[in-house]
């Protein structure tokens, strides 16, 4: 190995634009579907479909993602409207981690991404790992405080339930609403979209490949380095599977744990989680988190996925 | 201000996509399969864009008659901050300065970087090509070689190797780096005359004893592809760095470290055009 980096201007733009080129397509997908929910979906409507059984409240708010589908920039304001509501902190935390994932888009979007790389098995392992994380993270805040979790002004909140004071709106001020919901969803992520992507072109075309290759062989380090990646790139939900899909000598275990801790941390997110959540329950988030992804991943027996 | 920045900002995400989808700049950068998902993405952004002038244009009369107390830090008309006008230049720059870059094909630092590929097995993601090239139709230099046409009253779903009218086989490194590791096609391909397209690339330096021939190969789209050589043994030729270049040679499958490698034995190399789609899929 004669040099470690090599830049060539030329080189990253045709990279980047590439990823930017697939990823956009999925992210104003998303952001489309979610302006439409933010508007003609109130919350009050998604606490009244949630049971009151605790247990039956998470494993509901883990599978929601499948049918409201939201992204992870997107997802912390509506949890903050609907924990505003009263709605148990449990099953918030549940949809919160899982809807990025566990939803039809992005599982379309890690299917396209993985082709030839075993796409049906990365995309229904993504899939389960994120509900099973999402409900294990949900159960262990459920026997904590509200207090202990949330910051002050969401402790306590009004009945839930209580009417939106948006409801009177008509169907044109709603479709305007939507727009700009949609809009403003897009302009956010594809500024974070942009950036993740850019960094990780500079790594992908201009850092030599070869000096990562013992992380790639190492099962624990691969886990462990993609996942810090994963935070510091900062991607899209409906777009990272394709940055995941480049590190093509990494194991799919690594690859998994992309994936799966991405979503629910990373940097951006660590920023939006103070609009929810005390400072301490957030360092306590992030370990938590790690841990468990890491666990599952450098554990379970996840095989190289092909074909 | 930031309405019209919103405005510009959708209108050039829209027009980008398009200009890339119907210059057919597009088939440098993405698998087919993605392509009209571009052309979907960038009529929709227009399509927002003209919905967002609208939209935002309610917004002051909205919130005035139903006096609500948002926070309005966000809406269409509110002043602009540093940070949002950051946000516009991550989101209006990159993009238009890529694409003005961008010479939709990779150089030599991203092929060095990568790593050639030498051993398909190395490739997961690559598909077995269906070969026989003992009933390949005339060539035409028109068509890609495994592209080629069926030919008529032949079965449909096997794939034929064209040849060129010096009588070599058009092949693609792909085929040549499986034959390496299927008996099979190998036996069809060695001591063979064929002929290939992809990018020159010498040893840096000078040495001589040969070169590489490269040509990258995509999963999905150029960021995820890999450079796949195929070694030439000859002299290096006044052929520029990474340009194209079509060979022809003899086939050859050599042992290196346990692993079969195709080479070839130069006879003619000739620049040619860039192809359509520079990346292999």
């Amino acid at each position: 190995m004669d040099h470690w980096f090599w830049f060539s201007l030329p080189d990253f733009a045709f990279s980047f634009l590439s990823v930017v080129l697939e990823g956009v397509p999925f992210i104003l997908m998303g952001v489309v579907l979610s302006g439409l929910i933010d508007v003609f979906l109130p919350p009050r409507v998604l606490a009244r479909i949630l049971p009151a059984n605790p247990a039956a409240g998470i494993l509901l708010g883990g599978a929601l993602g499948a049918v409201l589908p939201m992204c992870e920039c997107g997802i912390v304001v509506v949890i903050r409207r609907l924990l505003q509501k009263g709605l148990p902190l449990s099953s918030a935390m549940a949809y919160m981690l899982a809807a990025p994932v566990v939803n039809p888009i992005v599982a379309f979007s890690t299917y396209a991404a993985f082709r030839g790389q075993g796409p049906l098995e990365m995309m229904l392992c993504r899939v389960a790992l994120s509900f099973t994380v999402a409900v294990v993270m949900a159960t262990i805040v459920h026997f904590l405080r509200r207090s202990t979790v949330l910051r002050e002004d969401l402790v306590a909140g009004p009945a839930l339930g209580s009417d939106d004071h948006h409801d009177h709106r008509s169907a044109g001020e709603k479709t305007a609403a939507a727009v700009r919901a949609a809009t403003k969803d897009f302009l956010d992520v594809t500024v974070f979209f942009v950036l993740g992507a850019a960094v990780a072109t500079l790594f992908n075309t201009s850092v030599n490949q070869q000096i990562i290759m013992p992380l790639a062989e190492d099962r624990f380090l691969a886990v462990g380095s993609m996942m810090a990646l994963a935070s510091l790139l900062s991607l899209c939900s409906t777009s990272d599977a394709f940055v995941a899909a480049t590190f093509t000598a990494f194991p799919s275990a690594s690859k998994l744990a992309f994936l799966v801790f991405g979503p629910v941390v990373d940097l951006k997110l660590i920023f939006i989680y103070g609009l929810v959540f005390r400072k301490r329950f957030i360092v306590c988030l992030v370990a938590g988190l790690f841990l468990l992804v890491f666990g599952l991943c450098a554990f379970l027996p996840i095989p190289n996925f092909r074909g | 201000m930031k309405r019209i920045l919103t405005l510009v900002t959708l209108l050039l995400w829209g027009t980008t996509l398009l200009y890339f989808w119907l210059s057919d700049r597009i088939a440098s950068y993405l698998h087919p399969q993605f392509h009209p998902y571009v052309l979907a993405a960038g009529v929709g952004l227009l399509i927002l864009s003209a919905l967002w002038w609208w939209a935002s244009r309610e917004t002051d009369e909205g919130c005035h008659e139903c006096g609500c107390h948002h926070d309005h830090d966000d809406e269409p008309r509110s002043r602009l901050s540093a940070g949002a006008l950051f946000a516009f230049a991550v989101l209006l720059l990159p993009v238009s300065a890529a694409a003005f870059i961008s010479p939709s094909q990779f150089g030599e630092a991203a092929v060095m970087n990568r790593g050639i590929v030498t051993d398909i097995s190395q490739l997961p993601s690559a598909e077995m090509p269906g070969g026989n090239w003992e009933d390949a139709p005339e060539w035409d230099e028109n068509v890609d070689s495994v592209d080629a046409a069926w030919p008529e009253g032949q079965e449909e779903g096997v794939e034929y190797f064209t040849r060129a009218p010096d009588g070599s086989i058009q092949v693609e490194t792909l085929d040549l780096l499986f034959a390496a590791q299927e008996p099979g096609l190998r036996e069809e391909f060695e001591n063979q005359r064929v002929s290939i397209i992809g990018q020159y690339v010498p040893p840096r330096g000078g040495a001589a004893g040969g070169f590489d021939l490269v040509r990258m190969f995509m999963v999905c789209c150029a960021a995820d592809a890999r450079p796949l050589g195929i070694k030439v043994t000859g002299e290096p030729v006044a052929v520029p760095r990474m340009g194209w270049v079509r060979i022809t040679g003899i086939a050859r499958f050599e042992d290196n470290g346990g692993v079969l490698e195709p080479s070839l034995e130069l006879e003619k190399i000739e620049e040619v055009e860039a192809p359509r789609e520079s990346l292999l899929y």
